[in-house]
């Protein structure tokens, strides 16, 4: 398989631009880059932290570091980039001992315990019948998952990263990002059990 | 005949588009590849997408810290306020001192003069005669043995 070192991804012309606009001092071109990026870099945050205000506060301090130390890694991908950072800052939440998902504090802003959502019959009827009941339970297995696992599923699923971006964010070969995709495919299959089937025969 | 994780792996290649073309052919030939595609794409359509947004002021926040950080750093007035005291009061000693060579020559000289000093006949005599002066003046001996 054709090999490309991280250091080779340059960056998306637009994004060069708008940073550059920026630096001359249009703050509009901020804005446009964080409305380009904000879907799957804060929906990834999100996976990983307490609720919404704490996802709030990383993907704030993602942008301002991604500014900041821009000079040195002008020729990377900004996605990629930004996605390392706040690997990098979860890494360093995990080092604090800080929790990233307590089963005990909310999960979101409705104030619904992980624990809580983790049990069926705590699903409202708008969930079952919104088909949001299998998502749910995908993102609670997913939630079990160890930390690269988890991390990669949803650098995949969430960020739309392909495996060369989540090698880079990973600081790990794209072999080894693809078994951990695809351990992590297998432990949810195992998770979800007799609704995996369901899915399979439904299709 | 490809192995199950082989053909996943493949198949996660190509849905990112990082499979090579060769690779592309071979998977397109194996008959178990469309089984696995619907598998893992019926999985993934199932996968919640995210719908989370951050806050709306996030923006003005990210554009103010780094406003904030553009800006020089000023030192907090316990910092420098000492600094200022310390140079008024080396402002102050070099104003005091002359350090001009005319008068370090001056001080040579005085120097020199005391080293010059001797216990001549002539000082023993002055000596002499300032005592018997403060004598005559006070009641008191002066040689403490003398009472």
């Amino acid at each position: 398989m054709k090999t490309e070192t991280p250091e080779n991804i340059g960056m998306d012309v637009d994004d060069a631009k708008l940073l550059a606009d920026y630096r001359r001092g249009d703050p509009e071109a901020l804005g446009r880059l964080v409305e380009k990026y904000k879907k799957p870099l804060f929906g990834f945050i999100y996976k990983f932290s307490e609720g919404r205000e704490d996802a709030d506060e990383v993907f704030q301090e993602v942008w301002v570091r991604a500014i900041k130390n821009m000079n040195r890694t002008r020729q990377l991908n900004l996605l990629s980039w930004l996605f390392r950072i706040a690997h990098n800052l979860m890494i360093d939440r995990i080092r604090r001992s800080k929790p990233m998902v307590s089963f005990d504090t909310p999960a979101s802003d409705d104030g619904v315990a992980i624990s809580e959502r983790l049990a069926g019959g705590s699903l409202s009827p708008a969930d079952e019948t919104g088909g949001h009941a299998l998502g749910v339970r995908i993102s609670t297995a997913a939630a079990t998952l160890p930390p690269e696992q988890r991390e990669v599923f949803w650098l995949r699923m969430q960020g739309g990263l392909s495996f060369k971006e989540i090698a880079r964010v990973q600081k790990c070969s794209i072999n080894t990002a693809l078994a951990r995709m695809q351990y992590a495919l297998s432990k949810l299959r195992n998770e979800l059990g007799d609704e995996y089937r369901e899915l399979q025969e439904a299709r | 005949m490809m192995n199950a994780k082989k053909l996943e792996k493949w198949i996660l290649l190509e849905q990112t588009g990082e499979l090579s073309p060769r690779k592309q052919k071979i998977l397109n030939a194996c008959p178990q590849a469309q089984v696995k595609r619907d598998e893992l794409n019926a999985l993934f359509s199932a996968v919640p997408d995210e719908n989370t947004e951050p806050s709306p002021w996030a923006l003005t926040r990210i554009h103010a810290r780094l406003q904030n950080e553009r800006r020089p750093v000023l030192l907090p007035a316990r910092v420098w306020t000492p600094v200022l005291a310390l140079a008024a009061c080396l402002m102050l000693v070099f104003t005091l001192i002359d350090f001009s060579p005319e008068s370090a020559e001056v001080s040579v000289a005085s120097v020199e003069a005391v080293v010059q000093d001797e216990w001549t006949e002539e000082f023993e005599d002055d000596l002499a005669e300032l005592e018997s002066l403060i004598l005559a003046m006070s009641d008191t001996p002066l040689d403490i043995m003398e009472r």
